[in-house]
């Protein structure tokens, strides 16, 4: 499934390409703008390094809601193993590809701006485990609610606000900072970009792993609560 | 004309019979929107003006961006459902209908999310007392929107995205040139921010001389080119349509 995943990242090599323009240019300006409100050129790299966390995320919850609504899950439940581990496979396999692809085409913005610390690169992992354990979750609650899209807009939104990818969470005033501290969404980009501009603090890995242990087992219970309510359409 | 509001009419009677959606949805964009306003309020917060733009102002642009965006999706939401019809070959049933296609296309389907972006422009750009010239390079702005939609979508015809994500990325480039403070760049990338993807200047431009009083020739100008352009793009690209372009899908994995 992994092998499939791979497979699709690299068919849609021309979409892979636009992605990493799209990235790169509003990466760019998202960063110039922090450069000209701090004078400090690190965050044009930061911006970028984020950028690429978020854009090459999995997006599973449109698909899974999709899935769900269609009732085209029963191919998926059919087969051994969760559905989570199923839908990770794939998703990942696409995703990493993805990121490295996004990574080489990029590069050339590196040498402008400076190379970012690549030691720090498996971080990535951790940010995409954690967004994809979040976002399979929205997408279960199609079990329920069946479109999820409303929820999506405003998840998305919350996501990139928190994620430090929009506004760097250090200019966050008092009880915003508060709330980026608790919430998971800081390592699906903040940390891992932070790290690859030269700040690591090795406790942030620590809680990481403990926010996937703990957004993976929330993500297996409302799967198994919501194959219960699942019906299949057609026949 | 009167085709296309019944056509509207009928989309919208088919979205309200899923009337909670319906609401949250509309709800759920004016929150999103509402976000949005909380981040600007951010970025002011580390600087008194962006770009000779105050934060008012600032509010200003974008509320007429997600009006404008707003208006294009519920009118013609089927510009966003282009890519699919293209890669899944499901253009023939459009093509057997003796309308303008693209036309046809493009009002297949309506975003009842827009309600919740028209509603929240028009409520904002009243509270902030934009100016009424703004309301003038409307149309400009709208059809400068349109015929990127139609181009983003007709590249399609060319490249293999199953996925749609290069149409959402580049839509998404659109209205983010309407959120981001495109007039501190310079240079090559001030021209590709506002001629290539038109952000710039059907937004930062346009309320920029709503505000100075002047005709915003340049808008207008790109609201003759934008067009041909699109028709352009989308006529080559129909030429190599078939119905076969089934590609594939996560969905059927």
């Amino acid at each position: 499934m992994i092998y499939i995943g791979v497979r699709e990242a690299l068919a849609n090599w021309q979409a892979t390409i636009i992605r990493s323009l799209h990235m790169a240019f509003l990466g760019y300006l998202i960063g110039y703008f922090w450069f000209t409100v701090t004078g400090d050129r690190s965050y044009m790299l930061y911006v970028i390094v984020a950028e690429l966390v978020m854009f090459n995320r999995a997006r599973v919850s449109w698909e899974v809601s999709k899935l769900i609504r269609t009732g085209r899950l029963d191919v998926w439940l059919t087969r051994p193993g969760s559905l989570y581990s199923k839908l990770f496979s794939i998703f990942m396999g696409r995703v990493v590809t993805g990121y490295f692809l996004s990574l080489l085409l990029v590069f050339p913005m590196f040498l402008l701006f400076g190379m970012p610390n690549f030691w720090y690169l498996p971080l990535a992992l951790l940010a995409f485990v954690v967004e994809y354990s979040f976002s399979v979750t929205v997408g279960y609650l199609s079990f329920w609610v069946g479109d999820t899209q409303p929820f999506r807009f405003v998840v998305d939104k919350i996501k990139f606000l928190f994620s430090g990818v929009v506004v760097p969470l250090e200019f966050f005033p008092g009880w915003l900072a508060f709330l980026s501290k608790v919430l998971p969404f800081r390592f699906m980009a903040y940390v891992p970009a932070k790290a690859m501009v030269g700040q690591f603090n090795p406790i942030d890995l620590l809680i990481g792993l403990l926010w996937v242990a703990f957004l993976y087992v929330v993500a297996l219970v409302v799967e198994k609560k919501g194959v219960k309510k699942y019906e299949m359409v057609g026949g | 004309m009167r085709w296309l509001v019944d056509k509207l009419w009928l989309n919208l009677r088919s979205k309200y019979y899923f009337r909670r959606s319906f609401y949250l949805q509309a709800a759920m964009m004016f929150l999103n929107n509402l976000l949005w306003i909380a981040v600007i309020s951010l970025l002011f917060a580390r600087t008194g003006s962006i770009g000779g733009f105050n934060r008012a102002q600032y509010l200003v642009v974008f509320s007429y961006t997600v009006l404008v965006y707003g208006l294009v999706f519920l009118f013609f939401g089927g510009l966003r459902k282009i890519w699919q019809y293209i890669v899944e070959g499901n253009l023939d049933r459009f093509m057997v209908v003796p309308r303008n296609l693209l036309i046809n296309v493009a009002i297949s389907d309506t975003r009842v999310a827009s309600i919740g972006d028209i509603s929240q422009g028009l409520l904002f750009l009243a509270l902030l007392g934009a100016p009424l010239r703004l309301l003038m390079f409307l149309p400009a702005s709208f059809v400068v929107a349109f015929s990127f939609m139609v181009i983003v979508n007709s590249l399609y015809f060319f490249m293999r995205d199953f996925t749609g994500r290069v149409q959402r990325q580049l839509l998404h480039f659109l209205i983010s040139t309407g959120m981001w403070p495109v007039v501190i760049l310079q240079g090559p990338l001030r021209f590709f921010f506002y001629y290539v993807i038109p952000g710039g200047t059907i937004f930062f431009y346009a309320v920029q001389q709503a505000y100075s009083g002047g005709w915003a020739p340049k808008l207008w100008l790109l609201s003759m080119v934008f067009p041909v352009v699109a028709l352009a793009v989308w006529r080559i690209g129909l030429r190599r349509y078939s119905s076969s372009n089934l590609g594939f899908n996560v969905n059927e994995a």
